[in-house]
């Protein structure tokens, strides 16, 4: 998935030098992609993605990524559940570009379920802002979040 | 090199700035209790964990069986709620809370646990310390 997105490519290269810099005096390799990335497809649909981590201590204020993941489930008195289950996603890159994207598809919340405090996010969107895909990463070399 | 070096430098130290956007309440447990005994609770892990106050928590637990249970306290520190529910369904929202997640539960009047809602947002401050 990284390198089809292009993350060791040509649009890292000068974090990237800086963090091996870095990870030589320090410890392990860092990865922190310097915030939101939005690609729009001609379509209208798009991508969106970024690090958690990275996001946050990006340089400007604007810059956001979040998923939200709600499941519900009620059971009547004949002891049958409803279930159900929602899915949300936004962006903000540094120009206040937005992407946003829902979905009540179970399998969209599946993979957010392996988000934690520094993941990177990438969610897929159709042109009705449906989620089409979505991928989370985690790896040792992902920025931490700062305070 | 060294023009490549203090470059590289600068935007790490950059990186350092903490920009991003943030959330900007106090992330403090909040309890609605209804008339008939349900309620919701929510809460954000980091900001409580890192913030002043000293009452208040808010967590789910789950179990390899799939129960699940859910309790808060907010600030006022006097009466705490919970809820729970064997439910493989909601377990699984369990799995996914982090150390900087927001956290909602709600539970119905017979205490039954019926919704979970986790949020994983750049803009929410991971535990610190």
């Amino acid at each position: 998935m990284l390198q089809k997105k292009g993350l060791w490519s040509s649009g890292i290269t000068g974090v990237a030098l800086c963090t091996v810099l870095a990870s030589a005096a320090l410890a392990g390799a860092r990865y922190g992609q310097p915030g939101v990335s939005i690609t729009p497809s001609s379509d209208g649909g798009g991508r969106a993605m970024g690090t958690l981590g990275g996001v946050r201590n990006s340089a400007n204020t604007r810059e956001r990524l979040a998923c939200t993941v709600t499941r519900t489930e009620t059971t009547n008195s004949a002891g049958v559940s409803t279930r159900a289950t929602a899915v949300n996603c936004l962006a903000r890159d540094k120009d206040n570009v937005t992407a946003t994207c829902v979905s009540r598809d179970e399998k969209h919340a599946a993979a957010l379920d392996g988000a934690s405090n520094d993941s990177f996010i990438e969610f897929n969107y159709d042109a009705a802002a449906n989620c089409t895909t979505i991928w989370v990463y985690e790896s040792a070399s992902l920025e931490r979040k700062g305070s | 090199m060294n023009k490549v070096i203090l470059t590289c430098l600068a935007l790490c130290a950059g990186g350092l700035a903490f920009g991003g956007s943030r959330f900007t309440g106090n992330g403090n447990v909040v309890i609605a209790r209804s008339a008939d005994g349900s309620g919701t609770a929510s809460g954000f892990l980091g900001m409580i964990y890192n913030g002043p106050a000293m009452k208040q928590w808010i967590g789910c637990q789950r179990s390899e069986s799939d129960n699940v249970f859910c309790h808060a306290l907010d600030e006022t520190g006097t009466t705490p709620v919970a809820c729970s529910v064997k439910s493989a369904f909601l377990a699984k929202s369990i799995s996914s809370i982090s150390p900087d997640a927001r956290l909602t539960f709600m539970w119905n009047a017979q205490g039954t646990c019926i919704r979970i809602q986790v949020t994983h947002s750049s803009e929410y401050q991971d535990k610190q310390g």
